[in-house]
């Protein structure tokens, strides 16, 4: 994310939300983002996805780049500076989009395109194609069209919001809202799955297996031969094994005794068909039909005719939606795997029967689906109990490792923080105060607004009765109004260690140690840290 | 969907609605008692009473006029649970048979009113709030709030002044101002008793086509009123259910603009339009009253002003007794369809 | 020093308002926070400026118009009677801004006349009926039990008939004026407010600050007075707003049917029925009396949507 430019032209003047954010974020990396309400931190989740409400807010400027090649992204930085120094002298780099870097740098575009027409050799064209890639800021999301953007919310990079009461619709299944994300982003797995099923089906169909939903325990006492589990062999004793580990209560199939959930009417494991069904006799040719759907559906992915098949809700009770069923079934598989208990009962509920914990779980089956390489998440654990917040964490982490995904974790809990992130960011009424590993930021921080907010966390270690009668430490004054920030830094009222320059001019975010950034005219000195770390 | 808790749910319903009934009886049997005149005597005619006084003995005997309260409520009630409404005071039919004779001509109206304003109503409200600020939302803002300060009855003959007058300047006149058909054609043999469907089924379309032109300015005098109210309550209904965070996940998980607007957020916001929903049948059978009047259509509406007017007691009973049935049936479906799209009405979520 | 007596009260009297301004503090801001939100509202000024004008109107009329009515004693009840004049039927101009209709009246001045008696319905329909139906809900929702069981029943049954047929047949049933008609609108209208006040008492019984009041010991009354009712009134005075011009309208339709004021009467109703008559050769007859309803009725409309939004606990601050 380079110069990140947030306003909202509201009727009382525009409310400068985000002046210039920098950030990087690398794979499988947990970046956390710091500060307090109105600081920015939502509105710079919401500006990466470009969800931020368009009639007062508005992304003025700046770039986001999303899996950005490397030798694509040093080629740019060239380019960038080309058109930097070309555009009007001396614009800040944090003022600038990608259609300004284009405009300047037009000429070279042009030449690279004759260039690339004229190509020969593979190599040729593949390092002009990196050219052109990072002449155009090909990987900047912020300027492509809407539908592309879609593509790559829930997909690419997902977002999981505070409050899981009111962020899951009312009026739909879990499995269902769950299932959308699928339907949306992976229809042509989808298709394959089904595709399957459907054979699976028209397998059993032919051979004429009798299904019948049993419960385990009558289950039990079915003879296991030929008549009664017609889908497994004979004297398949697997079956009475499988049968002891299942609940008395639980459903399973009659014909091959495995488990069937009443989400489905037919066995996902064997094809028969576990419910009754009216249109039993003309069953094979529907089903040749939908095979031919199906099959036409994959080799087209735009097709429209499937989503109309299905808008015809007279068919309903005939041709059932089976890409939701493959959906939902998939949902499942992924409730499983955010460790939510008897998933299958789970689909089927309704947001407003579950808990706290099981909604912020199921949001984040939703929002994994698709396997994003960025995972946001804002606030995720603020509205839960403190139990249920270490679970949620650790859940994250061990899908972060699992899939080596990217989380840019929101939040104002600096405990949070200090645990699960490899890198943090402190962020101040719209700027990135300070950013750096971890460690650099809560044991080496060097803005003053970090180092205030180190100080007043309450301590009851370390010298204790010193540190008890001492007084809880607060920054001075409030955080500013945005619509009339402060000039220069933005912290400078607040800020014990102001200087003159401070305001007038702001700080730009530079290196003060590698990998540690900090905007600041005046940074707090290693020793006052120091003596900070050591009282405690 | 559990098709279990559905049915329970009707027919919990459907048994609270008994003793809403009798109440409207218990209501509409207090007004007729209320009425200071002799019923024998208005039916007679003034008269005809000073003629015969055996006359009017013999209808208090009949009719009961002299026993206890009671049981005139219960001779009443008798009959009505056999479907005798009594003789009419306007025409000396028996009110059973009015009714079914000038129904038919109503029910074809307010569904045509209804059918008209209720998508349209609850498109452009829908449309009025994924456009902030284009030229749909301004009309639906203003549709929505003058549109319920315009009278039916006002409305009614402003149409009419309108299509006769200015039309005819430019030779337009095409609407018929009156009536169900035109004076030259005959009604179809009654099958429904709607003109529209009867004349299809009688194959006859001059005749069908007629009808539809004589039904165009009535049902849209009577739908207007009730577009005014749909658009509104759907828009506001929308606007809270757009601010909603489940709004905002569906767009973070890719879903298009559209489908956010019409499936995630309607589905919520369908409860305020079913409200209006139930509200509207109401308005439109008052309504009717209005609009044939104004536009010559013998129906109920009609029916009732006219009993009203010569003091039908019968009548009156009458009909008040069958609007409150098609009212309280409208708001029961009403009922299902909240438990149908609200899984918390069906499940009984906290 | 002596003080005079007239003094001593002066200084007592001043300390009581203080009290009473000191006492009720925040309950004053609050309502300057409301008139200042209300000014801040364009269309809920606009609103308030119709109503006004109406207002104005009704008590100018013998001023503002053009023609006045003579009261004629018919049987006990005072009725209106306009004379006549040669000029049938004119359309709009100079001397007859309006028109006039069959007998020559000017209609500019009946319509002047009809404010009044329109405001006056509204007025007289819609406080009883939300009295009645506030205390009604207020009942039913605090008590509970048997009592909100009755109450509720007979309110579903009431708002079981279409309230225009309602009232034509109570109209019918008492007989033709519009003092009966009025009657019927009030038992037409009341429901309406028992059932929104019940829905409003029932959830903010269930708020906080009612259980503490009830733990320091507050009486049932003083609860349902002091705490449970200003709470729950400020749907009822949108949906009262609103109801004016609801009421004015059903008023002028009754008129219309004839159920109301006798012909000849200036009520908007009434006029815009004996138009009928007159329909394409004098179109102003029904015209501008149904254009008065409109502006009425929108007024007090807007001045019921504005107020729903300043009313709005959310939309403030």
């Amino acid at each position: 994310m380079e110069g990140l430019r947030t306003y909202f032209h509201t009727y009382e003047g525009v409310v400068k939300a985000l002046e210039g954010i920098d950030l990087e974020i690398r794979a499988g990396e947990t970046v956390g983002l710091v500060g307090e309400t109105g600081s920015g931190k939502t509105v710079t989740a919401l500006s990466i996805l470009r969800l931020v409400p368009s009639p007062p807010g508005r992304i003025e400027s700046g770039r986001v780049f999303l899996e950005e090649p490397d030798a694509v992204h040093r080629a740019r930085r060239e380019y960038d500076a080309i058109a930097l120094s070309r555009s009007r002298g001396k614009k800040a780099r944090d003022k600038v989009s990608s259609d300004e870097i284009r405009e300047a740098i037009k000429g070279e575009i042009s030449d690279l395109r004759a260039g690339l027409a004229i190509a020969t050799t593979d190599r040729e064209k593949e390092s002009l194609r990196i050219q052109l890639q990072a002449a155009t800021s090909e990987y900047d999301i912020l300027q492509k069209p809407e539908e592309q953007m879609r593509e790559i919310r829930g997909n690419k990079i997902s977002m999981i919001f505070q409050e899981p009461m009111t962020a899951l619709n009312p009026v739909f299944t879990i499995g269902d809202q769950i299932a959308e994300t699928l339907l949306l982003h992976r229809r042509n797995e989808l298709c394959r799955d089904v595709l399957k099923a459907l054979e699976l089906q028209m397998l059993a169909l032919r051979r004429k297996v009798r299904g019948k939903r049993l419960r385990v325990k009558d289950a039990r006492q079915k003879r296991i031969d030929r008549e009664d589990f017609s889908g497994r062999p004979a004297g398949d004793s697997s079956i009475r094994a499988d049968l002891s580990t299942m609940e008395d209560e639980e459903w399973v199939c009659g014909a091959c005794g495995k488990p069937a959930p009443t989400l489905w009417d037919y066995c996902p494991s064997c094809g028969a068909r576990l419910a009754f069904d009216l249109w039993a006799p003309i069953r094979g040719f529907i089903m040749s039909m939908e095979k031919k759907l199906y099959t036409r559906m994959l080799a087209d992915p735009k097709a429209q005719l499937v989503d109309f098949v299905n808008s015809i809700r007279l068919l309903r009770r005939l041709v059932r939606n089976r890409l939701k069923d493959e959906g939902v079934r998939w949902a499942v598989k992924l409730l499983y795997e955010v460790r939510i208990p008897e998933p299958e009962r789970i689909a089927g509920q309704y947001p407003f029967e579950l808990s706290g914990g099981m909604r912020q779980r199921s949001m984040i089956a939703m929002m994994m689906a698709c396997n994003p390489k960025l995972l946001i998440a804002d606030e995720p654990t603020t509205a839960l109990d403190v139990t249920v917040e270490a679970q949620i964490l650790k859940l994250m982490k061990d899908l972060q490792a699992k899939t080596n995904m990217a989380i840019l974790l929101i939040t104002h809990d600096l405990g949070i923080v200090a645990e699960v992130s490899d890198k943090v960011g402190v962020m101040y009424a719209g700027n990135i105060a300070e950013f750096g590993t971890t460690q650099q930021v809560f044991q080496r921080m060097m803005h003053p607004y970090t180092y205030g907010l180190m100080q007043s966390i309450p301590r009851f270690q370390g010298v204790a009765s010193e540190n008890r009668k001492k007084e809880l430490y607060i920054i001075q004054g409030t955080v500013p109004n945005l619509l009339h920030p402060p000039s220069g830094c933005r912290f400078h009222p607040r800020c014990p260690r102001a200087l003159e320059i401070c305001k007038d001019i702001v700080p730009p975010l530079e290196e003060a140690e590698p990998g540690h950034l900090v905007a600041c005219h005046n940074p707090v000195p290693r020793s006052e840290v120091a003596r900070m770390a050591a009282s405690g | 969907m559990s098709a279990m808790k559905l049915w329970e749910y009707v027919v919990r319903r459907l048994i609270a609605l008994i003793p809403v009934i009798i109440g409207v009886t218990v209501i509409a049997f207090v007004l007729w008692k209320a009425i200071p005149i002799d019923p024998a005597v208005a039916y007679l005619g003034a008269k005809g009473a000073q003629k015969s006084p055996e006359n009017i003995a013999a209808l208090h005997a009949a009719w009961h006029l002299d026993d206890p309260l009671p049981a005139q409520y219960l001779w009443y009630m008798g009959n009505l649970v056999r479907g005798d409404l009594g003789p009419s005071f306007v025409n000396k039919d028996p009110v059973a048979l009015n009714i079914a004779r000038f129904l038919p001509a109503t029910l074809e109206l307010t569904f045509y009113a209804i059918l008209f304003a209720l998508p349209v109503g609850i498109y452009l409200g829908i449309l009025s709030t994924m456009k902030r600020n284009s030229w749909v939302d301004q009309l639906a803002r203003v549709l929505a709030i003058v549109g319920v300060a315009v009278p039916i009855y006002w409305l009614g003959i402003m149409l009419k002044i309108f299509f006769h007058e200015n039309l005819a300047v430019l030779g337009l006149n095409v609407l018929p101002l009156d009536g169900r058909l035109d004076p030259t054609l005959t009604p179809p043999p009654t099958v429904t008793g709607w003109y529209t469907i009867d004349s299809i089924l009688a194959l006859n379309l001059t005749t069908f086509v007629s009808a539809v032109l004589h039904l165009i300015l009535p049902a849209f005098t009577l739908g207007f009123a009730q577009l005014a109210l749909i658009l509104r309550m759907t828009r506001s209904g929308m606007l809270e259910v757009l601010g909603q965070d489940y709004v905002r996940t569906a767009r973070a998980k890719g879903v298009p603009e559209r489908e956010v607007v019409f499936k995630h957020a309607f589905r919520n916001a369908m409860n305020a339009t079913l409200t209006v929903s139930g509200l509207t049948v109401g308005t439109a059978l008052a309504g009717d009253v209005y609009v044939e009047s104004i536009y010559g259509i013998f129906g109920i509406g009609q029916y009732f002003l006219q009993s009203a007017l010569a003091d039908g007691f019968f009548d009156i009973l009458g009909y008040l007794f069958i609007v409150t049935i098609f009212y309280v049936t409208a708001n029961l479906v009403i009922d299902v369809l909240y438990a149908a799209v609200d899984p918390q009405v069906r499940l009984g979520g906290s | 020093m002596v003080l005079r007596s007239g003094d001593e009260s002066a200084v007592a009297w001043s300390r009581i308002w203080e009290r009473f301004l000191q006492d009720h503090a925040s309950r004053i801001s609050e309502l300057k926070y409301t008139l200042f939100l209300f000014r801040k509202n364009r269309l809920a000024m606009l609103g308030l400026g119709l109503i006004l004008g109406l207002v104005a109107i009704a008590f100018l009329a013998p001023e503002l118009a053009l023609q006045k009515p003579v009261f004629v004693n018919i049987g006990g009840s005072l009725q209106q009677r306009w004379t006549p004049s040669s000029d049938v039927l004119v359309g709009t101009s100079w001397t007859h801004p309006f028109g006039t209709d069959n007998f020559g009246v000017d209609w500019y001045s009946k319509v002047l006349y009809g404010t009044g008696v329109s405001l006056q319905v509204g007025v007289l329909v819609v406080v009883p009926a939300s009295l009645i139906g506030t205390l009604l809900g207020l009942l039913a929702g605090f008590k509970g039990g048997l009592i909100e069981e009755i109450v509720m029943r007979i309110t579903d049954i009431f708002l079981s008939i279409p309230s225009l047929i309602l009232a034509i047949a109570i109209t019918a049933v008492l007989g033709r004026s519009l003092t009966h008609v009025m009657y019927a609108l009030i038992i037409t209208w009341w429901p309406w407010y028992t059932r929104l006040v019940r829905g409003q008492v029932l959830s903010v019984k269930e708020r906080q600050f009612v259980e503490s009041a009830k733990s320091v010991g507050a009486s049932p009354t003083r609860l349902m007075l002091r705490h449970i009712l200003p709470n729950s009134i400020s749907p009822v005075i949108v949906q009262a707003s609103m109801d004016f011009g609801y009421v004015i309208l059903t008023a002028a339709g009754l008129g219309f049917l004839g159920l109301g004021s006798p012909p000849g009467t200036a009520e908007w109703g009434v006029m815009i029925a004996e138009g009928i008559n007159y329909l394409f050769v004098a179109p102003w007859m029904s015209a501008f009396p149904g254009l008065a309803i409109v502006i009425a009725v929108l007024g007090f409309n807007l001045l019921g949507d504005g107020l729903r939004d300043i009313l709005d606990p959310r939309l403030r601050r």
